[in-house]
């Protein structure tokens, strides 16, 4: 075995470690490969995880937030992870809130590396959309979630199947493609 | 018309790359085996490499003719400017997407060729080689810029109104930011491709290594200061009060110059004491082969990431063909050079005290950093591979992984002055423990004690202080200031960052005119003041934003603000800055209408004041370390043996 072969084979390695991303994308001839291979590897279930939760901003009163709490709604829902310290996060703020006003769906919000306090004073300060809200100081929620980044936004159906992941701050074309996607009347 | 002309000059100028790829090595090869020259062939290698330039900046002239006329007519332009956009970033948007900027990579591919082939009076073999591998590359990436991701695609009907350009890029720092960071990126290919040359004629002397650290250095300064331009891009526009996310992008150019910094070790290595040559020119080929990675990485979109360009299966698929074809074949070509001839061991094993282990273990520390940046770059995409699961990796990741060994490498660097080349002896390097260590340990407990935060803090401060120690000593050969400026400043960056990023303070507040927020940190402790909330109308924007004055006004008004831009709704946070030696102030403000409140006649505004101590340096100790890069890019490399005589 030579040594000096070993960069070759590495990078021989990595290389088609990422065209095997590409291949058979390109096959079917699809367009937003990347997008679409997210979208459709979260099309899964509820993650599970278990975060307190701020109990003043709840409706309910609830100190946990778990994803039997979330599944156990019955109905479809949306997640949006979200942080005080996250400026994107107001651009979409009003737009969550009209959601929280006008829609049947009930909303969850998950402060990402943020403390409970921050998050709540920032909930005070722009008005509070969501059902409940659980503090994810650590990560482990988003971890759980596999989130890109944030905003990111979650729309789930009845059973708790994720139907439509929107990362960055929620527009309005964006919430109504989520919203269909769960089968839930836009009425935006 | 001009349109056409420089979608023109841009096939004309993949013909011109193709003949530049093969003619001067024909020219070689016609000579009987690599001996004497083919004279007609290889007197055309510099009109080619002029013609090709010109004819790639006639391309890129004509985009931005195209920008700035607002000739919505053409794709790209559509896509990416609006006419009420500024005048600079009307030019700036020509590199703010995707194939406008690919075609800016390749004019920078084409300004090296010509650099090469200027670079010597009359062309050596070496030379006129490494401009046909020079001429190779531009070809690959001409093609891919016609077939793949033409710039000068039109639209018909054509479209009244442009779409705007992403505002978060309206900044000049951004402005600049791609093209110096280009001319990083691609400034390696020159050293690449000499590489190459230098390994297919087996002969990798030193002119080789002359051309190549000359090469690598310019890349490297260049790309320092794209780096630090786009850090400083981030810290001023996306208004997170940070400067470094560990973003794919920025991992992307921060492994390219890892290797590059790695590579001029090696490299200056070879020059004075003949050693580390294999793992010179391993380094030298690696570091193209990651900034031509990263530009995969950046433009597939394999990678979510804040700004990633738009994604399209297709072309990543060929830029990722393009890249390992290169790679592949440079590294085959270095397996099969350096495999065969069992490289001679060093004459005798290194002595452990010496600038040449120090040298190895700098190549060996700082590749293994970009490796394990480029693992956890891709390490998302492995896991969603093999578990069908998705996670994200952010930077404490990075902070338990690279800092040992960087705070390792620090320690060694302090150590530089007393480590000279062929081992020195344990006597000095006491003296030298006894005279400075004291003193970095001193400044590491004042650093602790006024800050009181963090002892991760304090030690990489310590460690900083002990590397600037040692540069400051470095005894001033004339081929030395160089480095020693550059070590220099590394230690002013490390301490900046143990103070900037460990030990900043901030506070959330909701405040009404006339309100006052007290901020105290290690360094400093300042009051401020809402003075009024103000709208505004900008260029192509509408902006609201306050007025703040510190309360002793000792320093000028602070104005954060945040602009919304029509085009596309977006808002964007202007942080406002007050800078000063020992911290920066940082405000930034949320919207101020907040829902739920009952008196909607008094204005009150969310504001976030963040201080950052020695956040100044920063910025002083990369703008240094490039200066360092510039110097000794400007003093001739002085050999061992030459010094002696």
């Amino acid at each position: 075995m030579r040594y000096s072969l070993i960069p070759l084979l590495a990078f021989a390695a990595v290389v088609s470690f990422l065209g095997y991303f590409f291949l058979p994308e390109l096959m079917e001839g699809k367009k937003s490969m990347s997008l679409r291979r997210i979208t459709e590897s979260r099309m899964r279930a509820t993650p599970r995880f278990r975060i307190p939760a701020l109990a003043e901003e709840s409706v309910t009163n609830m100190a946990v937030m778990s994803d039997s709490v979330l599944t156990s709604q019955g109905s479809p829902f949306v997640v949006n992870f979200f942080a005080s310290w996250c400026q994107p996060c107001l651009a979409e703020h009003p737009l969550l809130m009209e959601l929280s006003d006008n829609s049947q769906v009930s909303v969850f919000g998950i402060a990402w590396r943020d403390s409970g306090d921050k998050a709540q004073t920032w909930l005070r300060q722009h008005g509070n959309p969501f059902f409940l809200v659980g503090v994810d100081s650590d990560s482990k929620a988003g971890l759980e979630w596999g989130i890109a980044g944030i905003p990111e936004t979650f729309f789930l159906d009845r059973s708790g199947t994720i139907r439509f992941v929107h990362t960055g701050p929620l527009t309005r074309e964006s919430l109504r493609k989520g919203l269909e996607a769960i089968k839930v009347n836009p009425n935006l | 018309m001009g349109v056409e002309i420089g979608h023109y000059a841009l096939v004309l100028a993949f013909c011109t790359s193709l003949a530049l790829a093969f003619l001067p090595a024909l020219g070689l090869v016609r000579g009987r085996g690599f001996g004497t020259t083919f004279a007609p062939a290889v007197s055309l290698a510099r009109p080619l490499a002029v013609s090709l330039c010109v004819l790639c900046f006639c391309a890129c002239a004509m985009l931005i003719r195209a920008f700035r006329a607002s000739d919505f007519s053409v794709l790209l332009v559509w896509q990416h400017s609006h006419s009420q956009k500024p005048p600079l970033y009307k030019i700036a948007a020509m590199w703010g997407n995707h194939e406008g900027s690919m075609l800016l990579w390749v004019f920078v591919l084409c300004l090296f060729a010509l650099a090469m082939a200027y670079s010597q009076r009359k062309p050596s073999r070496l030379t006129l080689l490494s401009l046909s591998v020079q001429g190779c590359i531009c070809a690959l990436f001409l093609a891919f810029v016609l077939f793949f991701s033409n710039p000068f695609a039109r639209v018909f009907p054509v479209p009244w109104e442009g779409e705007g350009l992403n505002p978060i890029l309206q900044h000049p720092a951004l402005a600049f930011h791609p093209p110096l960071l280009y001319l990083g990126y691609v400034g390696l290919s020159a050293a690449f491709s000499t590489t190459v040359a230098g390994l297919i004629l087996d002969d990798c002397s030193r002119e080789w290594a002359q051309k190549t650290r000359l090469w690598t250095l310019v890349a490297w300064c260049f790309l320092g200061a794209g780096i630090t331009l786009g850090a400083f891009w981030a810290y001023e526009e996306l208004g997170w009060g940070g400067f470094w996310f560990w973003d794919p992008v920025e991992n992307a150019s921060l492994m390219p110059w890892l290797l590059a910094t790695a590579a001029l070790h090696a490299l200056r290595s070879y020059m004075v004491r003949q050693i580390l040559l294999v793992w010179a020119v391993l380094l030298v080929l690696l570091a193209f082969s990651a900034s031509l990675l990263g530009t995969f990485l950046v433009r597939s979109g394999v990678l979510m990431s804040v700004h990633s360009f738009a994604s399209d299966p297709l072309r990543g698929l060929v830029i990722l063909l393009c890249v390992s074809l290169l790679t592949t074949s440079a590294l085959a070509l270095f397996a099969w050079r350096t495999g065969g001839k069992n490289t001679k061991p060093p004459p005798s094993a290194l002595p452990f005290f010496s600038r040449e282990s120090a040298q190895l273990l700098n190549a060996l520390l700082l590749s293994l950093c970009a490796g394990l940046v480029l693992l956890a770059t891709l390490y998302p995409l492995f896991f969603e591979f093999f578990t069908n699961r998705t996670l994200s990796i952010g930077p404490p990741y990075y902070a338990v992984v690279l800092s040992p060994f960087f705070l390792f490498l620090l320690a060694v660097l302090g150590l530089l002055p007393v480590l000279g080349w062929g081992g020195s002896s344990r006597a000095r390097i006491r003296r030298h423990l006894i005279r400075f260590a004291p003193v970095a340990c001193g400044f590491g407990l004042a650093f602790f004690l006024l800050t009181r935060t963090s002892a991760t803090a304090a030690i990489a401060a310590a460690l900083g202080a002990w590397a600037l120690l040692g540069a400051v000593k470095t005894r001033s050969a004339k081929d030395a200031r160089g480095s020693a400026l550059v070590h220099a400043g590394v230690g002013i960056v490390v301490i900046a960052i143990a103070g900037a990023s460990l030990t900043d303070v901030e506070k959330f507040r909701t405040m009404r005119e006339g309100d006052r927020v007290t901020l105290t940190g290690p360094l400093f402790s300042e009051s401020l003041e809402l003075q009024e909330l103000f709208a505004r109308r900008g260029v192509n924007y509408t902006e609201r934003g306050a007025r703040f004055a510190f309360v002793d006004k000792s320093r000028a008004m602070l104005s954060p603000s945040r602009r919304v831009y029509p085009p596309r709704g977006l808002e964007t946070t202007e942080a406002a800055i007050d800078r000063s030696l020992l911290r920066d102030i940082y405000v930034t403000m949320s919207r101020e209408k907040t829902r739920g409140k009952t008196n909607d006649s008094e204005e009150t505004l969310s504001v976030r004041v963040q201080g950052k101590p020695l956040m100044f340096w920063v910025w002083g100790g990369a703008l240094v370390m490039v200066l360092g890069g510039v110097l000794s890019l400007l003093s001739p490399l002085v050999t061992l043996k030459a010094r002696r005589r």
